[in-house]
């Protein structure tokens, strides 16, 4: 009887702990910003490139020159987002 | 290392070679900033006036509307995120349509304008720019709808070739901005006053998002910075949000919640408060504001009639109604 009551806390704990993990998960989910925008991140993005150039060599879109930018001359650009 | 910086808009994304501005269309290649969307809209539709939404610009009139892929701003609630959160190079369908037969296909549909749209023309800036001189040339005006997430410059120049713009101003609120969309509120406010001192007729919309912009008090500080610095003339739309994209969890703007906003508006001392996307509601027409006959009576994005004088006057007590008529 002793042994089957110490099974069914151990077991009882456990399922505690799983619900205070999941609590704990989901409350730093929240405080994160629950996954929205945070801000302008005034960087650039990593893109197909093999598909775009692919693209542009089959008239599908195009490689017309901009306006509106200045080259860089000094440091290297921080690391892109997909 | 070939960088270039791009300085459209606020974001100025410092661009490695091979690399992409943060709208995803603006490309270094070969240590030079394309446009990789130009003359390639993926969106090509014939819309009536009313559905940018703009309401004192050419009534009931056809605008030959486009957008390419790209956007410089990443809205939870973005409406066209197929569009606007890809790639050129994501896209199943590329139109070429380069500035030329853009105007020429509107003159040829019989729309009195041409519309840039559905995602943020801002991203496409070359494209509008070229299309919107020939549009001139031949007699049509611009539309430009647009979150103002734009620099200075640059906007000042793409003014001097267009004569509409309908803006959204997606919260009274910076955090809104950065934790919404990815961008802040402060170039936004920037750009609506530059349209108002570059004289292109302006008309605002307001996305009324249950929980995360839908306080009063915000509405009504936007609704008097409106009149201070825009004018009590300037038109502002409230609009129904649905449930889109990443904010599926959100229920759609209930018609009371859009009321009490156009209340507020009209209370902080704006003339002209509509309500969008709410089929058949009143606040969609268009009032006097000295008599308070109706002036534009309005279906959804259909005219039922328009009462307006040939120049552009209430028929009863002879108001000039601001607008372009």
């Amino acid at each position: 009887m002793e042994k089957l009551l110490n099974h069914s806390r151990l077991r009882d704990l456990r399922f505690v702990v799983l619900v205070l993990l999941n609590l704990f998960l989901i409350s730093g989910f929240l405080v994160s910003g629950a996954g929205g925008e945070s801000g302008p991140p005034g960087g650039w993005r990593r893109i197909d490139l093999q598909a775009l150039q692919t693209r542009i060599e089959a008239g599908e879109l195009v490689d017309t020159e901009a306006s509106w930018y200045h080259r860089e001359k000094t440091e290297k650009a921080g690391q892109g987002r997909e | 290392m070939n960088e270039v910086r791009c300085e459209l808009c606020p974001r100025e994304c410092r661009i490695p070679q091979g690399g992409a501005g943060d709208c995803r269309i603006r490309v270094n290649l070969g240590g030079k900033l394309r446009a990789t969307t130009y003359g390639r809209p993926s969106a090509v539709h014939i819309d009536p006036m009313e559905k940018k939404p703009l309401y004192h610009f050419y009534p009931a009139s056809r605008v030959f509307s486009i957008a390419t892929a790209g956007c410089n701003l990443h809205c939870r609630n973005c409406q066209n995120w197929q569009l606007s959160q890809r790639g050129g190079e994501e896209m199943e369908q590329l139109y070429h349509l380069m500035p030329d037969q853009v105007v020429a296909t509107a003159k040829a549909r019989d729309c009195q304008s041409v519309a840039y749209t559905y995602s943020d023309p801002i991203v496409f800036y070359e494209y509008v720019y070229d299309t919107a001189v020939l549009a001139h040339e031949q007699g049509l005006k611009n539309v430009f709808v647009t979150a103002g997430y734009i620099n200075a410059a640059p906007l000042r120049k793409l003014c001097k070739v267009l004569d509409a713009t309908n803006t959204d101003l997606k919260a009274f609120n910076d955090e809104f901005y950065r934790r919404n969309c990815g961008a802040s509120l402060k170039p936004v406010l920037d750009a609506l006053v530059i349209f108002s001192e570059e004289g292109v007729w302006q008309e605002v919309t307001y996305l009324v998002i249950p929980t995360l912009n839908d306080d009063m008090g915000g509405i009504h500080r936007m609704a008097k910075w409106i009149r201070s610095e825009l004018g009590e003339e300037t038109p502002l739309h409230f609009s129904r949000f649905q449930p889109m994209y990443k904010l599926r969890n959100l229920p759609p703007t209930t018609t009371a919640t859009l009321e009490h906003a156009r209340a507020e508006a009209m209370d902080a001392g704006l003339q002209y408060v509509y309500i969008g996307n709410v089929f058949g509601n009143k606040a969609t027409s268009t009032y006097c504001p000295r008599d308070d006959s109706l002036l534009i009576e309005r279906i959804g994005n259909r005219i039922v009639e328009n009462r307006l004088t040939e120049d552009g006057r209430c028929p009863v007590c002879k108001l000039p109604i601001p607008g372009v008529w």
